[in-house]
């Protein structure tokens, strides 16, 4: 469905109400911020001009009872203040007639429900700014929500929604004659193939998106086609040439967290190929520079992979004490990776007991979690850990199994950032 | 028209205090009187709280949306980590409306979102459906008539339609014939078999439920009726013909002048 004629189709925003419907969770912090959540959105729905808007009294009425729970919440977790400034915001657009004004502070709501991995509630956020002012956005901001809701659809492998809103966001950049916002349309429709299993295809239309983004001088979209075409050569079994991109992506992006991000793709690309050494001169790196801590916990993650690929027991244990710490502020993914990469380092050493309770609980936060890729990867990988524990034989760390020249590049550029920063 | 509140008294007293006198309010206090109340009053939409009984319950009010799909349902509740999952069932079952006692339960906001549900009622598809048949008769007539067909237990005469217009017997029925309807008489048993039609859809009703509700003396007289106007009997009507179909067929046979010279 087209994102314009976008419709709640059960009660809106009901989604949040989840954290508060557990026998557990009832009576806890994430009970009372969905909750928050569920109030301050449908205080946002007061300002849609369809039906006809409230009266003066009935908003009133309403803002206070919604300020009373969410202004508690802002105290108490970063999720609270973002709750609390979507009430205040709706209030602003309401007292000043000018519902645009509760634009901004949906969209960084819903960018931290994405990054927290909540993408059902950010797409709710999400499909309540494009219904309840969707009209009323400014042009580059109308393309920005719908090409965040079409990201998101597309992390939840919902491609066909996600497709009609990059149609939709390109369109309307073509219209507001921004470039720049086409060029990512495209590169989002691309990835979508990616998702649909053909990567091939995916490879094809980035390198065209490249070459346009090239002659337009749009160099971060021409950093994020590289990144594009390394996820989809990664996928269709093709490693040295992803970790080639993905150095190139690093070398365009001007951003530091994208830069962080493709830095990080490169060690886990190059650890994918047995070079260990310039994947912990990647991921080293990547510490070092201070990432946001997603980006840290998941290269501290990848070097306790790569301490175990080495057989290296007092690395693997270092690096396994640190993830530890960071534990409580992990996503699901991210926690199921751990638990993932921690039972396969427990293997590399022989202790399948200890690996197989590890790979479990993966599995389990998988499951709650609705990580259906992990799910299937983590079975995969248990049911292979018997065959080598029947072997009794701990294998030996690898030979790097693909070398070329062009990798070799990628190996010395990253010796030197090493030795640059070191 | 009439609400059916199956809500605790602090909601029924702020659903009353809403409702003003563009809505009657009827409360029910268990969830048999709701079953009850529908079935044997001319209720048009139902406003429940999941916690009527005391405890948070989905059932109840999904049992309602399966018995009476065509009833409009809003709920009307206190949110807490209690209700929460009730309302995360019920809102994927298709409940689009709720509102909170304290939150977002003021009373014009209460009644803008009753008078967006009452769009919703069987009685308004019915009026939109005859609207055509009825605008050319005068305002005051109109509205009686429109009156009769959201309360076809009270207004069931031509005698009681002239005497709430304002006039006589004679000068309504001229008005009918000057605007090329049929005899008030037929148009009234026409909508309320149409009305018959509709309820039936809902497999909640039996046939002696709908009698009881529309107003007639005995169900043999709404099984001759539905033979009149529609040529197939009410248990034939229900299985066998949509809103659209029943209104084609009155329209064909009563509401056409043709059809009008036939009848007389």
């Amino acid at each position: 469905m087209p994102v314009s004629r976008l419709r709640f189709e059960s009660l809106p925003h009901a989604i949040f109400l989840q954290r508060a419907s557990g026998r557990d969770s009832a009576a806890g912090l994430e009970a009372r911020l969905g909750q928050g959540a569920f109030l301050a959105l449908r205080l946002v729905d007061l300002l849609a001009p369809d039906p006809a808007p409230v009266s003066e009294d009935s908003f009133h009425y309403q803002w206070i009872a919604t300020d009373r729970f969410c202004r508690e919440l802002s105290a108490t977790a970063a999720e609270g203040a973002h709750i609390h400034a979507i009430a205040q915001s709706a209030s602003e657009a309401r007292r000043l007639d000018d519902a645009g004004r509760v634009a901004p502070s949906l969209f960084a709501y819903a960018h931290f429900l994405e990054t927290e991995l909540r993408l059902e509630e950010a797409i709710d956020v999400l499909t309540t700014m494009l219904v309840v002012v969707g009209s009323r956005l400014s042009p580059s901001d109308a393309v920005a929500a719908r090409l965040r809701f079409a990201r998101v659809q597309r992390k939840l492998n919902r491609f066909d929604e996600a497709e009609a809103a990059y149609v939709e966001a390109g369109e309307l950049a073509r219209r507001a004659g921004d470039r720049y916002s086409e060029l990512l349309s495209r590169i989002g429709r691309a990835n979508t193939l990616v998702g649909r299993g053909n990567p091939g295809e995916a490879r094809r239309q980035l390198e065209g998106v490249l070459a346009d983004a090239r002659n337009a001088g749009e160099q971060d979209a021409e950093a994020r086609a590289e990144h594009g075409i390394a996820v989809a050569l990664s996928h269709g079994g093709q490693p040295d040439l992803a970790a080639q991109h993905y150095w190139r992506a690093y070398e365009l992006y001007d951003e530091e967290d994208s830069k962080v991000r493709a830095l990080s793709d490169v060690g886990v690309m190059l650890l994918t190929l047995g070079d260990s050494i310039g994947a912990e001169q990647a991921l080293s790196e990547v510490i070092r520079r201070g990432p946001p801590p997603e980006a840290a916990s998941n290269a501290m993650i990848e070097l306790m992979h790569c301490a175990s690929f080495r057989r290296d027991h007092v690395g693997f244990a270092r690096w396994r004490e640190r993830c530890e710490q960071r534990l409580p502020d992990m996503p699901p993914n991210i926690r199921t990776d751990f638990y993932l990469k921690q039972g396969i380092g427990q293997a590399r050493f022989g202790r399948y007991r200890r690996a197989t309770e590890l790979m479990k609980q993966a599995l389990e936060i998988a499951g709650a979690a609705g990580l259906h890729e992990f799910e299937f990867r983590i079975e995969r990988i248990l049911a292979g850990l018997e065959g080598c524990e029947q072997a009794r034989e701990p294998q030996l760390a690898t030979e790097p199994v693909i070398h070329t020249a062009e990798l070799r590049v990628v190996s010395d550029s990253l010796a030197l950032l090493s030795r640059g920063s070191g | 028209m009439l609400v059916l509140a199956a809500v605790p008294d602090v909601q029924f007293h702020k659903l009353r205090r809403a409702a003003g006198s563009r809505f009657s309010v009827a409360q029910a206090s268990t969830w048999d009187d709701v079953l009850a109340s529908i079935r044997g009053r001319p209720v048009e939409l139902a406003v429940v709280d999941p916690l009527l009984s005391g405890h948070p319950r989905s059932q109840e009010i999904e049992r309602l949306r399966v018995l009476f799909p065509s009833l409009p349902l809003m709920l009307y509740t206190t949110l807490t980590p209690r209700t929460a999952g009730v309302l995360l069932a019920l809102g994927q079952r298709g409940i689009q409306h709720a509102v909170f006692l304290n939150c977002d339960d003021h009373p014009n906001r209460l009644r803008d979102l009753l008078a967006e549900e009452e769009a919703r009622s069987s009685s308004r598809h019915l009026l939109d459906q005859l609207a055509d048949a009825l605008a050319p008769l005068p305002s005051e007539l109109r509205w009686v008539l429109e009156e009769a067909l959201r309360s076809p237990g009270e207004v069931q005469t031509v005698g009681q339609v002239a005497a709430r217009a304002r006039v006589d017997r004679r000068t309504c029925e001229r008005w009918f014939t000057r605007v090329g309807l049929p005899s008030p008489r037929q148009f009234l048993c026409a909508a309320r078999v149409l009305y018959a039609q509709r309820l039936l859809q809902d497999p909640g009703f039996t046939i002696e439920d709908v009698a009881t509700r529309l107003g007639y003396a005995q169900t043999k007289t709404l099984q001759l009726h539905a033979r009149a106007y529609l040529g197939l009997t009410a248990g034939e009507m229900r299985l066998s013909l949509d809103a659209d179909e029943a209104l084609a067929r009155v329209v064909r046979r009563f509401l056409t002048p043709q059809a009008k010279a036939a009848a007389s």
